[in-house]
């Protein structure tokens, strides 16, 4: 084939996923609206439908990656649409898995498919959808282990978040179980937990890659700059979280205050803190990349 | 004195001091890091007193941020200390029988070989008890024991902590660029450290250079590789995305089908050693040229060009405006692309050099208007100007470092992240056990995701 005829197929496969994106982005929608019903009618059987959503969500969305991965012959990872994507995916996989053990508890869902639609859309309004060699900054293997690890470990706090969320807001007495929405109980509860501890060591390495990467590029392992002192706070502030759930008296509701605490960090870390620095009325001399 | 001890082996502690540093990294977020206090006063910044005072601008080497750090260290050694000593004498502390029969999470088995079991499975024995009295409990453990692990990941974050240290004092950087047949000294030696301006202010006298630590680069070859990436005309409009999501518009390719994306800046270069040794160095992004304690890293590289305008020489450099005498307005180059293209069909092309010139009027100078692409040997009439493209070089821009830091950060950090990972998802069992009229009373205790009590559950059941 000649150089002309790849560009043109390369382009109408993207034009065919593009299209399955977006359907993705609607599946997570309608699965946002059912969350919302459930939410206000506390009907199981709606429950029931919002997992069984998400659950068919997560079959196209494999899909959709795996037509990626295909199209550009490479996994998807490389960018932010792609790795947007990726986040969504593995939030609603962790989930799910997650769910499994919980039976009747179908609330978190809802939280996660907001949350996966929003990546989705940000993803697709914001970010280009071409699959690009990678530019030589980007060419190097620490930052492919970074990007994946640092969006594994979000993906699991995402679900630890909504999980916190839905223990601390709907939590009933273990006697008058079953409960509103299904049998939220300490069982539940302790899944924070162990999703914090199993995603800690990926966004410990995320931050360790990241550094290791910017030693190799530009020789400075460390610059202070926003988006690194983030990842630390966030970092730190799980810590926190961890260290809390070890004593006695703060693993509750102050373990659960810090949780979602580190979640807003995660955001931060996203989408910077430019709107802070204009509250402040510090002028940023620095800007913000996100 | 005892009081002291207590504070600082307290988990609690821990948990203030991270919170208090989390506040200060905010802090760092949001002042302008590196910035002059007078510059900052000057963009209107508010607060001048306290960001004076708490050195807001440098708050990652304020005594501030420094006093955290060192509560830090405190706080963990002393941690590790108390730890440790409990550690080496682990006594596991048997539960009394009636409070494992009585347990809620006690399993009840009718089998008299649970030990030989449990031996099958990889449990080893701890520790045991027998009591006239009551049933004898035996402790049964499995797995690496979690609280060494723990123990260990927090000696890394202390070893960490140490080589941020070290590259604050020692470490500097500095950067070089190099144009063909002119060779360049650099030094390993920097008067400019932090430890050096500490010594400095401390009054000891530093020389200004040192001989037996200098290096001298000269360039051979600067290469720019480009891919062909696709260029397609994908709208910015939230809409018009929309509409391509749902079919009603059709993605196009663009009229140019692809843009040069560089792949590679790649410098080789020769290397003379302070002991006289010629060496072949080459370098790319990601791929620094390390020797002795030197290390030489890609940045960027510079562009100068010859022109003539109307027939007189003119030297610049891509991207620096210029004037051509007796026209309004300025001039400006863009960056002169040459080097190879690799094609997605396989092949590959040499690129004939070609910019773009541009033009600035005077009253609108942040504006640019492209006159037309000048290729190496063309020319281009605009504006009443002939531009001819006579001549160019490329320079390659590094950057040079020496850090005596980073080697213990990157151990340390292997060993935070390794100790982390096998506590996290390893698997841990303890099984406390007892018999009493022919029936087995069971606890099973698990640490890390990946300990499945179940299976454990199968083996002594089936
Ligand atoms: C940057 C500082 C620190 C980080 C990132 C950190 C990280 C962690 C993490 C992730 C855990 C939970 C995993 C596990 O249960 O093993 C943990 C547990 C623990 N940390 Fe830290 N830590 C820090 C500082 C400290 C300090 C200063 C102390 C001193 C009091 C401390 C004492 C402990 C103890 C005793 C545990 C064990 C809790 C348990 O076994 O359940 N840590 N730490």
């Amino acid at each position: 084939m000649t150089s002309e005829e790849i560009l043109l197929r390369e382009a109408l496969l993207l034009g065919i996923e593009i299209k399955l994106f977006w359907f993705v982005a609607l599946l997570y929608g309608i699965c946002f609206i059912v969350g919302i019903a459930y939410l206000i009618s506390s009907n199981n059987d709606i429950g029931r439908k919002l997992t069984l959503g998400l659950r068919i969500t997560v079959v196209v969305h494999t899909i959709l990656i795996l037509f990626r991965t295909v199209e550009g012959m490479r996994p998807p990872f490389q960018n932010l649409y792609e790795t947007l994507s990726w986040f969504a995916w593995f939030a609603n996989a962790t989930y799910l898995y997650a769910q499994s053990r919980w039976r009747e508890v179908h609330l978190p869902g809802f939280i996660i498919s907001g949350i996966a639609m929003a990546a989705c859309l940000y993803s697709l309004f914001t970010r280009s959808p071409v699959i690009a060699p990678l530019p030589p900054a980007l060419q190097s293997p620490w930052y492919e282990a970074h990007v994946i690890t640092a969006f594994l470990a979000y993906a699991v706090f995402v679900v630890s978040f909504s999980v916190e969320v839905c223990y601390v807001r709907f939590k009933t007495p273990a006697e008058e179980c079953p409960g509103i929405f299904g049998h939220i109980d300490e069982d539940f509860h302790r899944w924070t937990h162990r999703l914090v501890l199993f995603g800690f060591p990926f966004l410990t390495f995320a931050v360790f890659s990241g550094a290791a990467w910017a030693n190799d590029a530009w020789g400075r392992y460390w610059s202070w700059d926003p988006k690194e002192t983030w990842s630390l706070i966030t970092w730190t502030v799980y810590a926190v979280y961890l260290h809390t759930k070890a004593i006695g008296k703060w693993k509750d509701t102050p373990a659960s205050v810090i949780n979602v605490l580190g979640f807003i960090c995660m955001i931060m870390t996203f989408l910077g803190v430019n709107w802070l620095v204009k509250l402040f009325g510090i002028p940023s001399l620095h800007a913000y990349a996100v | 004195m005892l009081m002291l001890y207590r504070l600082f082996s307290s988990l609690k502690t821990s948990v203030y001091v991270l919170s208090f540093i989390c506040v200060i990294f905010l802090i760092g977020t949001i002042f302008p890091q590196g910035e002059n206090i007078e510059d900052y006063i000057e963009a209107g910044g508010k607060y001048v007193s306290i960001v004076r005072a708490l050195d807001f601008l440098d708050i990652f080497m304020s005594p501030l941020f420094l006093f955290a750090v060192a509560v830090l260290l405190v706080n963990l050694a002393v941690c590790l200390y108390d730890r440790f000593r409990i550690f080496l004498k682990i006594k596991r502390t048997l539960i009394d029988f009636e409070r494992l029969k009585s347990h809620p999470a006690v399993l009840r088995f009718r089998k008299d070989d649970i030990e030989k079991r449990l031996g099958k499975a990889g449990f080893s024995f701890k520790t045991g008890m027998k009591d006239a009295a009551l049933p004898g409990i035996r402790i049964y453990e499995k797995g690496i024991q979690y609280w060494w692990l723990s123990w260990f990941y927090h000696v890394g974050i202390i070893l960490a902590i140490s080589g941020f240290f070290l590259t604050a004092l020692f470490a500097f950087e500095k950067d070089v660029l190099l144009y063909p047949g002119k060779p360049e000294t650099i030094s390993l030696y920097s008067k400019e450290t932090r430890w050096n301006k500490i010594l400095e202010k401390a009054g000891i006298e530093l020389q200004e250079k040192r001989a037996g630590d200098e290096y001298v680069l000269t360039l051979e070859e600067f290469r720019t590789e480009y891919y062909q990436g696709l260029k397609l005309d994908y709208p910015k409009a939230k809409l018009e995305r929309l509409a391509l999501g749902l079919g009603v518009k059709k993605l196009q390719l663009s009229e140019k089908q692809f843009s040069y994306m560089p792949k590679m800046w790649l410098t080789r270069f020769e290397v003379k050693a302070p002991d006289g040794r010629l060496l072949d160095a080459e370098l790319w992004v990601n791929k620094p040229f390390r020797t002795g304690g030197l290390t030489l890293y890609q940045m960027g590289y510079e562009q100068k060009a010859e022109l003539s305008a109307n027939g007189k020489l003119i030297d610049t450099e891509a991207r620096v405006p210029f004037h051509v005498k007796d026209v309004k307005g300025k001039f400006v180059l863009g960056t002169v692309k040459s080097g190879v293209l690799f094609r997605k069909d396989g092949t590959t092309e040499e690129i004939k050099p070609v910019t773009t010139v541009y033009y600035i009027p005077e009253e609108a100078p942040s504006s640019r208007e492209a006159l037309g692409e000048l290729s190496f040997g063309g020319k281009i009439n605009a504006k009443g100007v002939v531009f001819k493209f006579k001549d160019y070089k490329e320079g390659s821009y590094l950057s040079y470092r020496k850090d005596p830091g980073v080697r213990l950060v990157e151990i340390a950090c292997w060993f935070v992240f390794l100790g982390l990972f096998v506590r996290s998802l390893g698997a841990w069992y303890r099984v406390q056990y007892a018999v009493e009229n022919e029936v087995a009373y069971v606890l099973i205790s698990t640490r890390g995701i990946l300990a499945d009590k179940d299976r454990i559950i199968k083996k002594l059941e089936s």
